[in-house]
């Protein structure tokens, strides 16, 4: 088996030409990334308002959880039958899955920052919309990545799926080497979804650090508050000679 | 000016947080508002910026009803200042402070440059400026709150118990910058908090609120302390009444007595006074303790160190009042209260005795006043 999978990866025809395996992991990521950007376009805006106007706790859950609950591959399947063949169902199927995480991640990000830092800043002359995007969103920021982080990770694994519906992506290494009973094959595609999906499992951990609230100031910021200072330092300094 | 005509804000649950409520703060004082926990003089301040909206009645600020026009920009025009400080986590000290001004639409590098003028006013390093506010200890943050409510210098500030949450020590500081600050601008200012002793110690008049939003009494702390006008007042003034009241008597006219001084490197050799206590200070006149005979003899000609000393107790600053002299001369082993002045060096010591003799002047003085009435 393992030797199945290092031949077929040693295989130089496999890494070329329109079936080679960059091109699939190019049509994985394509898919991947046009779903969970639907879906973060219709679950985050909802779950911000939801979470500012702190109602709907019992809605975001009932969503997530039936949602959640939905089989990707008979959703997809029965797209397919009502749609007819394309992208259009795959996708639709992986945005219902990307939906829930995102949903409820910006949700309990803005429900979750301080309210004395919601109330002060709305007692200091904030508009509803400004307390939303200047004081909620960038301390919810770690929690909404982490629903994109989530959401990525279900859907890059889920996309496989397409290549059932005679679309492109790993899925066709496994699809195909079924039909075949190639097992390097259908290990390679298995190797590299999950290899895939690790990878961009990372980077966004990487950006869920990157985005907590107060872990260093702008190097923008930085040097104008320096210069600041130093003008500070440099007028007290002149003050104190000519008083002298 | 704020002004309350007869305000009441009641829940739709029917509880009624505000009875009624009319009031005048005059320009440029202080006016606390204190009670137990849920007798509305927190929802009373916050009807002011219209965080909450009266039921009934109306509250004036300059004459000018506060509905009036929209409530995000009424509140840009009055700092206010909470318990919980409410700083935003994600941006700098510097930027926290900046933030009405940003929101009023003044350039950034303009917005900072004041900001930083700011904390200085309040007594921030600016050595802050870039840091964040999770760094910060209590009182810092609780500063930088205070500058954030200064920043765009209101005429008008809100403080919903800014200090409750910060430990006894720095609490004392905040209320002296606070009174010091308040002498310096000379804002309109609700200071809302439980606690009698803060409430008497910073407002020029006080408001007393009584269970379910109703107005006790409302008139300058001593004047509470003297006549209180309810039975509810009384109990909540009542214990430590008399205690407090020294609070408002200054302790400049008390007649002090030469401290029995002796510095650290003379104490194991020196003659003991007939108190039989000598205090103890460094070579620069801060006093270190109390030293008596039996301590002194187990030194056997050695500097003390600090297990010798009995501690202190409380001093009486220079500028002081007769409470905290009266304070000084409980809490202190040998039953004299040390004086020290601005530098910390001691001046002398009281006893008990001298601040009743001064309380008897006093109280002799106000006969007289009355009396020519």
């Amino acid at each position: 088996m393992l030797q199945d999978l290092i031949s077929f990866l040693g295989s130089p025809a496999n890494w070329s030409g329109s079936d080679g395996i960059p091109l699939r992991i190019v049509e994985q990521l394509w898919y991947s990334l046009l779903a969970v950007a639907i879906s973060a376009v219709l679950a985050v805006p909802v779950g911000l308002v939801l979470g500012h106007t702190r109602r709907g706790e019992s809605l975001v859950a009932g969503i997530a959880n039936s949602v959640r609950a939905l089989p990707s591959l008979g959703l997809m399947t029965l797209l397919v039958l009502l749609l007819g063949l394309g992208l259009v169902p795959p996708i639709l199927a992986l945005v219902v899955l990307g939906i829930p995480p995102l949903l409820a991640g910006s949700y309990a990000g803005v429900r979750n920052v301080d309210a004395s830092t919601v109330d002060g800043a709305r007692a200091i002359g904030m508009s509803e919309f400004q307390v939303l995007l200047k004081a909620e969103v960038p301390n919810a920021l770690p929690l909404i990545v982490s629903g994109l982080r989530n959401a990525s990770l279900d859907v890059i694994a889920t996309a496989t799926i397409a290549a059932y519906v005679n679309l492109g992506g790993l899925g066709r290494l496994i699809f195909d080497g079924m039909a075949v009973y190639d097992y390097g094959q259908v290990a390679t595609g298995a190797v590299l979804v999950t290899s895939l999906a690790l990878c961009i499992d990372a980077m966004l951990a990487g950006l869920v650090r990157a985005v907590q609230p107060g872990r260093r100031v702008r190097g923008r910021d930085s040097r104008e508050i320096s210069l600041l200072l130093r003008d500070r330092a440099g007028d007290a300094a002149a003050s104190a000679v000519t008083s002298d | 000016m704020i002004e309350f005509n007869h305000v009441t804000k009641q829940y739709p649950d029917g509880t009624v947080a505000v009875d009624n409520l009319s009031l005048k703060v005059e320009k440029g004082s202080l006016t606390v508002f204190v009670g137990p926990s849920g007798c509305g003089k927190t929802t009373s301040m916050r009807m002011v910026n219209r965080m909450l909206e009266p039921t009934l009645g109306q509250i004036r600020l300059d004459g000018v009803d506060v509905a009036q026009g929209s409530a995000v920009e009424l509140r840009r025009g009055i700092g206010y200042v909470i318990q919980n400080v409410g700083l935003l986590p994600h941006r700098t000290v510097v930027d926290n402070v900046a933030t009405v001004l940003l929101l009023q639409g003044v350039h950034r590098k303009e917005a900072r440059s004041r900001a930083l003028d700011v904390m200085e006013r309040v007594g921030l390093p600016l050595e802050l400026a870039r840091r964040f506010p999770a760094s910060l200890s209590g009182g810092q943050e609780q500063r930088v709150g205070v500058a954030r409510a200064l920043a765009a210098d209101p005429q008008v500030m809100l403080m919903d118990e800014p200090f409750s949450a910060v430990d006894p020590l720095v609490r004392e500081e905040l209320q002296r910058e606070l009174r010091r600050l308040q002498a310096e601008l000379h804002k309109t200012i609700i200071f809302v908090t439980h606690d009698m002793d803060e409430a008497m110690l910073l407002g020029d008049r006080v408001a007393v609120f009584g269970g379910h939003g109703t107005l006790q009494q409302y008139a300058p702390p001593e004047e509470i302390l003297a006549r209180p006008a309810t039975e509810f007042v009384e109990s909540l003034v009542g214990r430590d009444r008399g205690y407090r009241a020294l609070s408002f008597l200054d302790a400049a006219e008390l007649s002090t007595r030469p401290a029995p001084v002796v510095s650290i490197a003379d104490s194991a050799t020196a003659d003991l006074p007939d108190s039989g206590w000598l205090l103890v200070t460094t070579q620069s006149g801060h006093p270190m303790g109390w030293l008596d005979a039996a301590h002194q003899r187990s030194l056997n000609g050695a500097e003390p160190g600090a297990e010798a000393l009995a501690p202190l107790g409380s001093q009486l600053i220079a500028g002081g009042s007769l409470r905290q002299a009266l304070d000084a001369a409980l809490s202190s082993p040998s039953g004299q209260g040390v004086v020290v002045n601005s530098d910390g060096v001691a001046t002398g010591v009281i006893g008990v005795d001298e601040v009743a003799a001064r309380l008897a002047q006093v109280r002799a003085a106000e006969a007289a006043v009355g009396a020519n009435r």
